[in-house]
């Protein structure tokens, strides 16, 4: 525990990052629940939103949102898994992600509950095969990506 | 994804827009094939006889799915993709997948190549600006000033074409250093054409930028606060023309900026205007950073020891370098393999232009067009 803002929420698995290797601060990873909670969190610390991205691992899909600040910089990833490709959109919170997750609609079809107008962005609207989706046997487990990940604290731990 | 049925249903696009239409207004389509939409975006707007209510951008008229081949081409295969995301400033996102890999590989290039990069990009972000600078006043209708910058920007060009080999879609940067040198003859050259610019931007700015028909197009029109740009995640010179310092060469140092001399120009003003000064002020930099690369360039390879094939250990990196038009980031997901498990390109342009629905409203149409040339918008950056 190094006393990160976002581990005030539940649930946590996290670790401080070398930026000289990863370009990150710091990495969180969120239960899905608490993405609201976290870009509530980030916005009140004076964060923007970098960008938000999709990636498929073995265990499910991974929506990965990144957070900078223009005055004090330190980029922090916040990561949240669900196995039903369905996540709660920060749209509200942070306008910019609109655009964000409608690309990670068109490229994973993963849906962003409470997103104001969710149709495809780049795509043609009648695209049926979301282009990044990998076969079953494409797949990685969640820690050959993220090591850190191997031992989520729970909150008793904490 | 959508189905047929639900498309007819929901509709989209224009019908969906068009279902939260005032009366007495107008729906009014802008683009693709406006010239001031640079290229191929479009932009929905509702008009009340001048004033816009509501404008929504429409983009994908130029997606090419890049993230998608990065995971079906090897790394070296894909540094070509990167030069063409932002045809006009290429090298910086040849710079960023790059970056991205050598920082994961832990393979870091040659001095000398830190140095060749340092020129090349920043000739090839004083070609951006100088063309964003001459187009945008052509959307002005403005139409001598491009002529000058194309004049300049030529010579760049054919400096650029000895050092990279390409005159627009460069891809010049390979894992470990760069694939071409600098010789005595063409450091000669980049003096002259420093010396040059430098004599030019005076006039540029008595004829053009204190030139009052000018001004009113660009005073007080498009004003952004820093808050928006944080909501949206804005950055480069749209973000310092609202007084945020915030450079990633400054604030994410890479390669030997931060061994360099210049300064972060910011406009406090906001607008349209705010984002010209700066844009103007940041020619005069990358002229001070390439004189001093080309001062201190030393000697040795312009290649590290590498084996062909790059060998990238599992593990996520973020690399961001500064682009003409602001942050540009690759984030690279590795299992081990020999191409990218997942590459998520941020394109600057991208945050940039989904602020211009809320920047828009109620503004004149006219004026909306001076704020789209003032967000220096590259479409193939945005649809990737």
């Amino acid at each position: 525990m190094s006393g990160h803002f976002l581990e005030t929420l539940p649930c946590l698995c996290s670790a401080v990052q070398d930026p000289g290797r990863t370009g990150l601060t710091f990495a969180a990873l969120i239960a899905p629940e608490q993405i609201r909670s976290a870009a509530q969190l980030c916005r009140a610390a004076g964060y923007h939103l970098e960008d938000v991205t999709v990636c498929e691992v073995q265990e499910g899909t991974l929506a990965i949102y990144h957070f900078d600040r223009f005055g004090r910089p330190g980029r922090i990833s916040c990561m949240a898994l669900s196995t039903d490709n369905s996540f709660d959109s920060i749209a509200d919170i942070f306008p910019g992600s609109d655009w964000h997750e409608r690309e990670c609609f068109d490229f994973f079809g993963t849906t962003f509950a409470g997103h104001p107008n969710l149709i495809p962005l780049l795509l043609p609207p009648d695209a049926q095969t979301p282009p990044l989706r990998k076969q079953d046997g494409g797949k990685v487990p969640l820690t050959t990506i993220f090591p850190w990940a191997q031992a989520p604290a729970t909150p008793e731990e904490a | 994804m959508f189905t047929k049925e639900q498309i007819a249903e929901r509709g989209f696009y224009t019908q969906h827009f068009e279902q939260g239409k005032q009366d007495n207004t107008l729906i009014l389509n802008m683009g693709p094939q406006h010239p001031s939409t640079h290229g191929v975006l479009r932009v929905m707007l509702e008009i009340d006889g001048e004033y816009i209510l509501r404008a929504d951008p429409v983009l994908g008229y130029i997606h090419r799915m890049h993230e998608k081949m990065a995971e079906a081409k090897t790394y070296a295969q894909f540094i070509t993709n990167m030069g063409r995301v932002d045809y006009l400033h290429a090298l910086a996102w040849n710079w960023a997948f790059v970056g991205a890999v050598e920082k994961l590989g832990e393979t870091p290039p040659t001095p000398r190549a830190e140095y060749l990069r340092v020129i090349t990009c920043e000739l090839n972000r004083i070609s951006s600006h100088l063309l964003w600078w001459g187009a945008y006043l052509l959307d002005l209708g403005a139409f001598t000033p491009i002529l000058y910058a194309f004049d300049d920007r030529e010579e760049l060009l054919d400096i650029l074409q000895d050092m990279t080999g390409s005159r627009l879609t460069y891809a010049s940067f390979t894992f470990g250093g760069v694939v071409a040198d600098m010789s005595d003859a063409l450091k000669e050259r980049i003096t002259r054409f420093i010396a040059r610019l430098r004599d030019r931007l005076p006039m540029y700015k008595s004829l053009v930028t204190d030139n009052f028909i000018l001004l009113g197009r660009v005073e007080d029109i498009g004003h952004i606060p820093v808050d928006m740009a944080v909501r949206y995640g804005a950055t480069g010179p749209v973000l310092r023309g609202s007084g945020v310092a915030y450079d990633v060469r400054r604030a994410e140092p890479y390669s030997v900026y931060p061994g360099l001399d210049f300064v972060v120009p910011t406009s406090e003003r906001t607008d349209a205007l705010g984002r010209y000064l700066v844009r103007m002020q940041e020619l005069e930099q990358s002229l001070n950073i390439v004189e001093q690369a080309v001062a201190q360039i030393p000697a040795g390879d312009i290649q590290a020891k590498m084996p062909k094939k790059p060998k990238v250990p599992a593990g996520e990196v973020y690399f961001a370098v500064e682009g003409a038009r602001g942050k540009i980031g690759c984030y690279l997901q590795s299992d081990g393999g020999g191409s990218p498990y997942r590459l998520k390109l941020r394109a600057p342009s991208f945050s940039n232009l989904s602020l211009f629905a809320e920047l828009s409203q109620g503004t004149l149409l006219a004026d909306a067009v001076s704020i789209l040339g003032s967000l220096d918008l590259v479409i193939p950056e945005i649809d990737r």
